[in-house]
């Protein structure tokens, strides 16, 4: 991460920050379960490497999607106030409402890429109930490192047949590479 | 002569401009032009192929989680899409962009074009080289290069093989598929890159043989724009890229021949550039998409539907009404993404995953779509559904709901944004009412196809049916693109026989004019 490549091509710090809230209203199992602080890190910074990918379009409708989602509560649930400042239950209904909405595609672009991205940590993974190595891919299925640092051993080019050593096939990991 | 296969030239490591002389240069090194590399190569001729993504192999796709494969090997990370005109949804486009292309991201479905479809190309379009007789040899060069198999029924998922059940009870039956594989294991994620080197797509097959035969690929290289002189193709140039996309240094390759194969979506983008078509209207125009869709249903049992093949059988029963149905599956983040609800509505879904099933369908689509060329080449994709499709989508979408409650689904979750999950087939019945908006449809494709179409007639076709463009001498255009209607089955197989045939014909009329000289 920290490439300017991608701070100019990927979301803001605001941006980020709505998507922080509503990825943690969308995937608590409940109020007395929080969705984890490492499980949004990750999330976050890999929806920040995605979008820096994604095609023009893509990023003024996610930066329009964003902007509607923080200013919206009023129109939906009657509150004058940002998203980003209304109580976790707030945030809930304010979510549901817009996804029933006739407005819920912006809902669906968000929630979308989210999903894409929450679901690859292995804990949220593994909440699912998937228990097979195809997602991950074989070379993760190898040795007993815990998950998250399964998951980013990509980013350092292991050889996956002994993590120990260092690859030859694969290139020094760059922020484009890994990223 | 095999010889050990030429290193693929990376342009991201390439430092500075880069100029070549070939006897062919190929844009795009997908589906067709990996076919036409390889046959050009092996008679003898020196082949470019240059390709705009980056060059990622087996050994590293395989490890790719399905976000790094859409960031590293799909056009714009997975989200390009046809802007929905009308009463049309909005289509999310999977294409390739990648060394191999889309066949290195797809099922590996392989289907024939039906021959209802070929007979219309040679009535309405006048493509009497195209019968199923006349394209058997290249349909048979295909299957032996890329390994076609028969997806045995033990490969099938448990979600599969519920959905067959379903079907059963409602009277049809389901299909063995054929796919281009050697030792699947049963993975389910196939669009994210095989983990275990099992598909035998085409940077596998035939553009390692090219590379074997000589030909030199050039990946991080975007083509940019075509040569002419007198009225004759004379090379390309264009850009290469570095790792972030960024342009580094320019490229210039001279060649006797130029043949385009960057899929529908960009072919015509190269076409419009060098004013092919200019006068017709007919380049950029004509594009059918198939718009795909997938209904999921709840269980209550372990379905654990990843493990199996992701594709692997498929229904014609409905083929009359223009619906195919066919097994697919996807990664869990990306089916999670289709599940309704917030907070424990949502948790209650995504943590039952283990009782999912999947099944999907495709629509044989009239062709309402348009490549347009934006300032600075940039295009924008813009579709326009006929009627007739709509009510096919709304057809398709209730039989696929009915076969999974047939199979004793308890809850079924349709591609329809808006709509809550429907618990019994009398819920059904809005599916009736065509005033539903389009627009709420949840639609993907993976066969853009028909935007250089071919034909005997100048004034609405781009390309004869040589291939060569009639505006432009060694020029031509091998890829999807040049497909005059939409197939109604998966277009890999087609792509690699259509460019089979096209590329015998080039090597062919180039070795007449030899010996006669």
């Amino acid at each position: 991460m920290g490439s300017s490549a991608i701070d100019m091509k990927t979301l803001s710090s605001r941006q980020l920050a709505v998507a922080r809230a509503i990825a943690a209203t969308l995937f608590e199992a409940d109020a007395l379960h929080p969705v984890p602080r490492e499980r949004l890190d990750f999330a976050l910074q890999e929806l920040r490497a995605y979008v820096s990918r994604v095609g023009l379009q893509t990023r003024l409708a996610l930066g329009a999607a964003f902007f509607v989602l923080q200013h919206a509560p009023f129109l939906l649930i009657g509150k004058i106030r940002r998203f980003t400042r209304l109580s976790g239950e707030a945030r809930r209904k304010y979510l549901e409402k817009l996804e029933r909405s006739r407005f819920g595609i912006v809902m669906v672009l968000v929630k979308t890429l989210l999903s894409f991205v929450y679901f690859e940590h292995p804990d949220a993974l593994a909440g699912t109930g998937y228990d097979s190595q195809g997602l991950l891919g074989p070379a993760y299925a190898v040795g007993a490192a815990p998950p998250t640092s399964r998951l980013r051993v990509l980013e350092s080019s292991p050889n996956p047949s002994n993590p120990e050593e260092p690859s030859s096939e694969l290139r020094p990991a760059t922020v484009a590479k890994g990223a | 002569m095999y010889r050990t296969p030429t290193p693929i030239l990376e342009g991201r490591d390439h430092p500075g401009p880069l100029t070549a002389e070939a006897d062919v240069a190929i844009v795009g090194s997908g589906a067709a032009g990996s076919v036409a590399a390889k046959i050009l190569a092996e008679a003898g001729h020196s082949v470019i192929v240059l390709e705009e993504g980056g060059n990622h192999t087996p050994d590293e796709y395989a490890r790719y989680r399905p976000t790094e494969t859409f960031r590293h090997m799909y056009r714009d990370a997975g989200t390009t899409a046809a802007i929905g005109l009308g009463d049309t949804p909005l289509i999310s486009i999977l294409a390739g962009r990648t060394v191999g292309g889309s066949s290195t991201l797809t099922g590996g479905v392989i289907f024939r074009i039906p021959e209802a479809i070929l007979d219309s190309w040679v009535k309405d379009h006048g493509l009497v080289d195209y019968t199923p007789e006349k394209l058997e040899e290249a349909y048979l060069s295909v299957e032996r290069e890329t390994f076609v198999e028969t997806v045995p029924e033990n490969m099938r998922s448990a979600s599969t093989a519920l959905f067959g059940e379903g079907a059963k009870k409602l009277g049809y039956e389901l299909k063995s598929m054929k796919r281009n594989t050697r030792g699947c294991l049963g993975s389910s994620r196939c669009n994210f890159g095989c983990p275990n080197k099992a598909k035998m797509s085409v940077d596998v097959t035939y553009l390692a043989t090219a590379r074997s035969y000589g030909a030199q690929v050039i990946s991080d290289c975007r083509v940019t724009g075509l040569e002419i002189e007198g009225g004759r193709a004379t090379g390309v140039k264009g850009e290469l890229l570095d790792a972030e996309r960024r342009k580094r240094g320019k490229v210039h390759v001279r060649a006797r021949k130029v043949l385009i194969a960057g899929s529908a979506l960009s072919t015509p983008l190269l076409l419009k550039g060098a004013g092919v078509g200019r006068w017709t209207r007919a380049v950029g125009g004509n594009l059918t998409l198939h718009p795909g869709f997938r209904v999921a249903a709840y269980f209550d049992r372990d379905v654990s539907a990843w493990k199996g093949a992701l594709q692997s059988a498929y229904s014609d029963a409905f083929e009359d009404e223009g619906i195919t149905l066919n097994s697919v599956f996807a990664p869990i983040n990306v089916l999670a993404a289709m599940l309704p609800g917030v907070g424990p509505e949502l948790h209650a879904y995504t943590s039952n995953m283990r009782e999912l099933a999947t099944f999907g369908a495709m629509i044989h689509d009239e062709g309402g779509g348009r490549v347009w060329r934006m300032p600075g080449g940039k295009g924008v994709y813009t579709y326009r559904m006929g009627r007739r499709d709509k009510l096919r989508m709304l057809k398709g979408i209730r039989i696929l709901a009915e076969t999974f409650f047939a199979a004793g689904a308890k809850e079924v979750l349709l591609p329809v944004f808006g709509v809550r999950p429907i618990r019994s087939v009398d819920e059904l019945r809005f599916l009736e009412d065509e005033r539903i908006p389009a627009r709420r449809f949840e639609c993907v494709t993976f066969h853009p196809l028909g935007t250089a179409r071919m034909g005997l007639d100048p004034s609405t076709s781009v390309v004869k049916p040589s291939g060569e463009t009639y505006d432009v001498e060694g020029l031509y255009v091998i890829d999807g693109s040049v497909f005059p209607s939409s197939i109604g089955v998966n277009s890999q197989m087609p792509i690699m026989a259509v460019a089979t045939k096209l590329a015998w014909g080039i090597r062919d009329r180039w070795q007449s004019k030899r010996v006669a000289a």
